[in-house]
């Protein structure tokens, strides 16, 4: 699985993203990590919010550091949301990261609810998506998508576009490299801001 | 892969023509073809056969399965069965794109052969969307469909395989959770918690 | 101190995904410095944990911080590492200046090793059977016809050809050129093919 790689900078800014955390030991000189501390030392069972990476990592030491609760779109009421209807919803706004984020996250879910609801969402999302990539109008109308949602319909989009223009035309156009137009033209962009 | 190098495999086909030249065998990559005896039908592969109607000097003796009676009937086919329909075989859309673009002349009613090409594609593009929704909504796990041309295989490539891989991902994650409060032991089994 | 300027510096690369973009030696040297202090930091308190107990958590908290770091150097590293892979199988084996001081010095050393590598593969494909090898980069689309008509989109100078032929290529000419002589140029965004 190439996300949940180490070198992967898709699943970097995910483990970057902030989950609340409460801190079951004391933490001497670690009071900035709370930004309305007043001391120095972090006592423990503060509750803040720290990025994931290092929640991962205090929670996996012997004995574990922290304890990690649900970040506020994995609880109850937006879970109720995303289970009714989840193609209304603005998931851009949302997470970004909103499925890779509740993978990370389900392991620490006792009840097991995140996981269905990960599932019914992205299930959901996905038809919307195909007839999406399919009609090339309504990809303006469809609701705003996650990171990941989006680099797949582009892609989905990218496909049906070379099809229809094969049905369309017979020959093989040979085109610029990639990297070479999108380097003229950033180059182009510069070349006007002076 | 892109729609040019799926119809570069599917030129590769034999196909008849009827060449107005004569010429000694030719012995190319792909098999040795000829002699080419002016008027005499003859088996070539289908690049073959465009370049040369391109250059006038052959006549492309249509394939069987171009015939509007048998396309009705497969048209007939599709649209009442729920799954897919066996084509004529692999590459019919390359092949008539190529036929139809270049020889449009050597095949009896070339346009209403178009429609109708064009109408089973559509039906069976449809079909395969709806039974790609269909196996998202069922799991996502397996699915079977038979008699799929390469060309509408390639048509869903990035889009379900990668969904298919996250819905996998998700489910993978997610049951380890379970496990995970059954022991004691918070040490996950999938090893992509420890990025370290 | 916590993995922000590095997260920065990977955001940055992010963006543009398509191109490459200046390697960005002064963050990096920032960065390591940073991961100077907190290794000294850790080491003192390492020391001082016998006293104090409860210094062992901190000292966690702070390595933790240090592999972060190093794990998003290494990926901001290697993700820049395809992208020049890339370079050399779309600009070709020369790169244009603009794009050469956009790399750090060991970053071209390594372009250069890996062209030479390419360069050496591709001459021992079909040494047995008497060819001196492939251009791979080449054809990288099935070609369709012999000769295909091109656009000069810049002022390119003068193109010589296989059989001997000398072309002047001017911005806005059109010309009928054997299919496997445009391909480079192509690709360079020198020409562009007419329809």
């Amino acid at each position: 699985m190439a996300n949940s790689n180490y070198l992967s900078i898709s699943d970097i800014l995910v483990t970057n993203e902030k989950v609340p955390c409460k801190f079951l030991l004391d933490l001497p000189k670690m009071g900035f990590l709370d930004p309305s501390a007043t001391e120095n030392d972090l006592k423990a069972g503060t509750n803040i919010e720290i990025p994931l990476w290092l929640a991962e990592s205090l929670y996996t030491r012997r004995p574990p550091l922290v304890s990690v609760d649900l970040p506020k779109i994995y609880k109850e009421t937006y879970r109720e949301i995303l289970n009714a209807d989840s193609c209304t919803v603005d998931m851009h706004k949302l997470g970004q990261h909103f499925y890779e984020l509740g993978c990370y996250i389900a392991k620490h879910d006792i009840k097991g609810e995140v996981s269905s609801t990960l599932l019914n969402t992205f299930r959901q999302r996905f038809k919307m998506i195909l007839s999406a990539s399919v009609s090339t109008d309504s990809i303006n109308s469809v609701q705003p998508l996650s990171m990941s949602e989006r680099k797949r319909t582009e892609a989905a989009v990218v496909t049906e576009r070379a099809l229809s223009s094969w049905l369309k035309i017979g020959d093989c156009p040979l085109t610029t490299a990639n990297m070479v137009a999108n380097h003229r033209k950033r180059k182009r962009a510069e070349m006007e801001l002076l | 892969m892109d729609p040019f190098e799926i119809e570069f495999i599917g030129e590769n086909r034999i196909v008849s023509i009827i060449p107005n030249f004569s010429h000694d065998k030719i012995y190319l990559i792909c098999g040795e073809f000829g002699p080419f005896r002016a008027g005499l039908p003859m088996n070539v592969p289908l690049w073959l056969a465009v370049m040369l109607k391109q250059k006038q000097k052959c006549r492309i003796v249509p394939p069987d399965w171009m015939d509007m009676e048998v396309l009705e009937n497969i048209k007939e086919e599709e649209k009442r069965s729920r799954f897919f329909t066996k084509m004529p075989h692999e590459h019919y859309m390359v092949e008539a794109k190529l036929l139809l673009g270049a020889a449009a002349e050597d095949i009896p009613r070339a346009s209403e052969v178009k429609t109708i090409i064009k109408d089973i594609w559509d039906i069976r593009m449809s079909k395969l969307r709806t039974s790609m929704d269909a196996l998202m909504k069922s799991g996502g796990s397996y699915g079977r469909l038979d008699h799929l041309t390469m060309m509408e295989i390639n048509s869903v490539k990035p889009l379900l395989p990668q969904a298919m891989d996250e819905l996998h991902k998700i489910k993978m994650m997610t049951r380890t959770s379970a496990s995970a409060t059954l022991n004691n032991s918070t040490f996950t089994q999938s090893g992509s918690s420890q990025n370290i | 101190m916590f993995g922000e300027k590095v997260i920065e510096l990977l955001k940055e690369a992010e963006r543009n995904s398509d191109t490459i973009d200046l390697y960005n030696d002064e963050k990096i040297r920032q960065i390591i410095q940073e991961m100077h202090i907190l290794f000294k930091m850790n080491m003192d308190d390492a020391n001082a944990t016998t006293e104090n107990k409860s210094l062992w958590t901190t000292v966690q908290v702070r390595h933790s911080a240090l592999e972060r770091n190093k794990r998003c150097l290494l990926a901001y590293l290697y993700n820049r590492m395809n992208k020049i892979k890339t370079l050399r199988w779309e600009f070709g084996s020369v790169l244009p200046p603009d794009v050469r001081e956009l790399l750090s010095d060991s970053e071209y050393e390594w372009f250069s090793k890996y062209s030479t590598n390419l360069a050496s593969y591709m001459r021992s494909l079909g040494e047995d059977i008497g060819y001196s090898g492939i251009d791979l980069t080449e054809n990288l689309r099935p070609p369709k016809s012999l000769y295909i008509e091109v656009l000069c989109v810049t002022d390119y100078g003068k193109l010589e050809l296989e059989d001997g032929d000398v072309i002047m290529l001017k911005k806005n000419s059109r010309h009928y050129l054997p299919t496997e002589e445009c391909q480079t140029l192509i690709r360079q965004g020198v020409l562009k093919q007419i329809i």
